[in-house]
C-alpha cells in the first residue's frame, strides 16, 4: 500500500467511515510513520476548525421568510395568473428571459429581460442590472411594466412598497458556443414557464453539431429528473443523445428509470442504457443495483423484462 | 399516526395547497440548511429553496409513488446547487466575500466574549470562502458529509453514483479546504 492510500485511509478514519479491520492496520502503520502522524495532526486541526462552524444553522428568520416566499410564489402558480414572471423574478438569477428561439448553428433569440422589482419608499431592490431604468423613471424606451402587486403600506408613516414586473425585450445572436448564449439557453431550459419555450430551447441544442458545454448538459439532466411536462423530458432525454454516454447521463438514465412515472420514459431511459454499451462503458455496482430494482419491481413488464436484458449484457 | 408522504404527495397532485405545505416542512430545513452551506449567503440560499421546491411543486405529478420522496427531493436539491453556480459566481464577483452579514447574523454567541465572537466569525467567514473555491461537486459532497452528517453511502445515493465516487470528491475537497485554511490551521 502507497502513502496515498494511508492517507486516504486516515480520513476516512476521521470520519469515522473506516471499516474495523482496516483501521487496526491504519494503527499499526501510524506507529511506525513520522509522516503519517503529521498528516493525522494537520487533518485533526482541519476537522477541529471545521467543527466549529459546523453548528451555525441558517438563521431561523431566514426559513421563515423562505417559506413566506414560497407560498406567496405557489399561489401565484395555482392562480396561473399573468405572475409567472414575477414568480421565476423572486429567485432567478439577474437576467429572466422570454426566449423565443430559432436555430442553426448560430442562435438568434428575441428575450425580455426582468429589470424592474421591489420598490419600497427610498429604496428599490432588484437585480444590479441596468441600474438607469430602477429609479423613478424605470420605463423608457421599449420597456413594459406589468404585474404590479401591492405589498406592503404603511399609514402612519406614509410608506408603501409595491413590485411590478419592467420587461424589456432582447435580441441576442451569437453561437452555440458563445458563453452568453448558453446561459441564457441553460436557463430557458430549467426556469422559462412556456413550455414550447423550454422545448424550442432544448431542440435548438439538439439540432447543432456543436457540443454545448457542461452548463447546458447540467440544464439538460436537470430538465430529464425533473421537468414537469413529459414531452420536456422526451426532448432533454434525446437531445442528451448528443453526447458521449458518461456517468452523469447513465445516472440521470438510472434515475427516470427509477422515479419517472411515465412508462414511456422509463422505456426510453432503459433502451437508452442499453445502447451505451456499445460505446464500451461499463455500468457500475451501485447502477446494477438500480437495474435489478427495476427487473424485479417494475409494474411495466416490458421494462422488467429490458432490465434483465441489459444487466446481462452489461455483465459479459 | 402521521400521514405519509405519499398520502400527502396524493393530496398535493390533487390540489390541495395545505397538503403541499406539509410535505415541504417535514424537508425544507434541511434543503435550506444544505443550500446555505453549499453557495454561503442567504440570498443563494433562498434563490436555491424556492427553486428546488417550485420545481418540485411542478414535478409532483410525475413523481413514481413507489420511489422514496426525500431521494427525490434531495436529488433535486443537488440538481439545483449544481446549476446555481453561474448566478452566484456573478455575485461574488460584485460585493467581493458576500458572505460577513450572514455569518455573523447565524452565530449563536451569548455565552463567548465579542473578541471570541469576532475570532469565530472570521473562520466562519474563511470556510465559506475557501469552500466557493472548490468544484460544485466537491462543495456538494463536503456539504453533505461535514454539514449535514450523512454517510458517504447516503451521498452517494444522493448524487447517483458510487461510493468510490464520493470519496473521490472529498479527499480532493479535504486537500483543497487544508491548502486554502492553512493559516489558520496552522495557528
Ligand atoms: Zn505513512
Amino acid at each position: 500500500m502507497n502513502h496515498q492510500d494511508w492517507i486516504e485511509k486516515l480520513e476516512l478514519s476521521l470520519y469515522g467511515e473506516l471499516p474495523a479491520e482496516d483501521q487496526e492496520r491504519l494503527n499499526a502503520h501510524l506507529d511506525s510513520c513520522a509522516e503519517c502522524r503529521a498528516e493525522r495532526t494537520s487533518l485533526e486541526q482541519l476537522h477541529t476548525l471545521l467543527e466549529g462552524t459546523a453548528k451555525e444553522a441558517p438563521p431561523a428568520a431566514l426559513l421563515m421568510d423562505a417559506r413566506r416566499e414560497l407560498r406567496l410564489s405557489l399561489s401565484k402558480e395555482r392562480e396561473g395568473s399573468p405572475a409567472a414572471a414575477w414568480l421565476q423574478g423572486l429567485f432567478r438569477a439577474p437576467s429572466f428571459l422570454k426566449a423565443g428561439v430559432a436555430f442553426g448553428g448560430v442562435a438568434l433569440l428575441a428575450a425580455g429581460v426582468l429589470i424592474g422589482t421591489v420598490w419600497s419608499g427610498r429604496r428599490v431592490e432588484g437585480p444590479p442590472v441596468e441600474a438607469a431604468s430602477q429609479q423613478s423613471q424605470p420605463v423608457g424606451g421599449e420597456t413594459k411594466i406589468t404585474n404590479i402587486r401591492f405589498i406592503t403600506s404603511d399609514p402612519s408613516t406614509g410608506e408603501i412598497e409595491f413590485a411590478f414586473d419592467a420587461i424589456k425585450p432582447v435580441r441576442m445572436k451569437g453561437h452555440i458556443n458563445d458563453e452568453q448564449i448558453q446561459r441564457v439557453l441553460s436557463h430557458a431550459i430549467m426556469s422559462e414557464q412556456n413550455v414550447g419555450v423550454r422545448l424550442a430551447s432544448i431542440s435548438a441544442v439538439s439540432s447543432t453539431r456543436a457540443l454545448p458545454d457542461k452548463e447546458i448538459k447540467g440544464a439538460l439532466i436537470a430538465a430529464l429528473e425533473s421537468d414537469e411536462n413529459a414531452g420536456v423530458r422526451a426532448e432533454a432525454m434525446k437531445a442528451l443523445r448528443g453526447y458521449t454516454p458518461d456517468k452523469d447521463i447513465r445516472e440521470a438514465l438510472l434515475f427516470v428509470l427509477t422515479h419517472d412515472k411515465n412508462p414511456a420514459l422509463r422505456i426510453t431511459a432503459i433502451n437508452s442504457l442499453d445502447s451505451t454499451r456499445t460505446t464500451g462503458q461499463v455500468l457500475d455496482e451501485n447502477m446494477l443495483n438500480i437495474l435489478r430494482q427495476s427487473m424485479q419491481s417494475d409494474d411495466n413488464n416490458y421494462i422488467r423484462l429490458r432490465a434483465r436484458t441489459v444487466m446481462e449484457e452489461h455483465r459479459q | 399516526m402521521s400521514v405519509s408522504d405519499q398520502d400527502l404527495i396524493r393530496d398535493a397532485c390533487q390540489g390541495s395547497a395545505s397538503a403541499f405545505e406539509q410535505l415541504v416542512t417535514r424537508y425544507d430545513e434541511r434543503v435550506l440548511a444544505m443550500a446555505y452551506r453549499y453557495v454561503g449567503s442567504r440570498d443563494d440560499a433562498k434563490d436555491i429553496y424556492q427553486e428546488v421546491f417550485v420545481r418540485v411543486h411542478r414535478a409532483l405529478r410525475n413523481f413514481r409513488m413507489e420511489s422514496e420522496f426525500a431521494t427525490w427531493l434531495y436529488r433535486i436539491t443537488a440538481n439545483v446547487c449544481l446549476t446555481h453556480r453561474a448566478a452566484h459566481r456573478r455575485r461574488l464577483e460584485t460585493t467581493g466575500s458576500g458572505a460577513d452579514d450572514d455569518v455573523l447574523g447565524s452565530l449563536h454567541s451569548t455565552e463567548v466574549s465579542a473578541e471570541e465572537r469576532m475570532h469565530a466569525a472570521e473562520i466562519s467567514e474563511s470556510v465559506t470562502r475557501a469552500m466557493q473555491r472548490l468544484s460544485p461537486q466537491q462543495k456538494l459532497v463536503f456539504t453533505l458529509r461535514h454539514y449535514q452528517g450523512h454517510k458517504l453511502r447516503e451521498i452517494a445515493s444522493m448524487m447517483e453514483c458510487t461510493e468510490g465516487t464520493v470519496k473521490r470528491y472529498l479527499f480532493a475537497a479535504t486537500q483543497r479546504m487544508r491548502e486554502e485554511l492553512k493559516e489558520l490551521v496552522h495557528q
